[in-house]
């Protein structure tokens, strides 16, 4: 079993997405599966291709940004774009951690042979403090998103099903919410409550919904 | 289509955020809080998202106690 992941790193949004990843490639590691990391300058159209046709992974993590119709690597090449490449998809869980592909690339991915495809159908947003810009893990700001938006691979990697990996993230969402909810919640919590909220309506999946690795 | 008084109640929200917080949305944007207020006034499309995603929550609390 091999699952692939893209982790670009060249501004402070994919730096977050990279360093908040590599508790998922831990985990499927220990789970026994052969991690294909694209990483930093391996997250490129030419490297990333030819990994998914010669490795055929089954499950397939992009981080980074994106639209539409198109998924970003390193330095905002495209990986993935509609009409052009997303039939090498086919076969394959995807879940695309990047801003709206959920909306058109994702149901043509699904169309053209991916088994499902979880992704966002609106910008993938999330808050940052200024002052933990080098050390995302201890963002207090950026976690209750990522650890959120992470629960997708970590449930597919627990043999979850594709419905109930969003389901799962759904719920990791909602007790973010309630908690930044609560009285004794830190002040800050009230203006990250809008954005959090806000990826968890937009996360949506397509295609088989019992599709599993 | 938004109108002023949302417009105002969502001016509120941010003026009240920490400065030390900053927003990554869409693509390679990350805004300050100074810069999101930039854009809620001058009304533009980034201004106009950032309204969106502001009331698209306080409706959904709203509905909660409704």
């Amino acid at each position: 079993m091999k699952f692939l992941i893209t982790r670009p790193d060249h501004d402070d949004t994919v730096f977050y997405l990279h360093e908040f990843s590599k508790e998922l490639i831990e985990i499927a590691k220990e789970k026994g599966l052969k991690v294909l990391d694209c990483d930093r300058k391996k997250a490129n159209r030419k490297t990333v291709q030819q990994m998914i046709q010669e490795q055929k992974p089954e499950l397939v993590m992009f981080n980074g940004h994106g639209n539409l119709t198109t998924i970003c690597g390193q330095k905002n090449e495209a990986l993935i774009k509609q009409s052009e490449n997303e039939e090498i998809l086919n076969e394959k869980i995807i879940y695309a951690r990047s801003c709206s592909t959920a909306s058109s690339l994702g149901h043509s991915s699904v169309k053209n042979g991916a088994k499902a495809y979880i992704g966002y159908t609106e910008d993938f947003v999330f808050l940052i403090d200024n002052s933990r810009t080098a050390s995302p893990l201890k963002d207090e700001f950026a976690k209750p998103f990522l650890t959120a938006s992470n629960q997708i691979i970590k449930s597919l990697l627990n043999g979850r099903t594709a419905l109930e990996a969003h389901q799962r993230s759904q719920n990791v969402f909602g007790e973010q919410i309630e908690a930044l909810q609560k009285s004794d919640a830190p002040p800050e919590a009230q203006h990250m409550l809008p954005w959090l909220f806000w990826d968890k309506t937009s996360q949506t999946i397509i295609g088989d919904k019992n599709a599993q690795i | 289509m938004v109108n002023e008084e949302e417009k105002k109640l969502v001016l509120a929200r941010l003026e009240n955020m920490p400065s030390n917080m900053k927003l990554s949305m869409g693509g390679t944007m990350q805004l300050s809080k100074t810069e999101m207020l930039e854009h809620v006034k001058k009304g533009d499309e980034i201004g106009k998202k950032i309204v969106k995603i502001q009331l698209n929550y306080l409706r959904s609390i709203a509905k909660q106690y409704s």
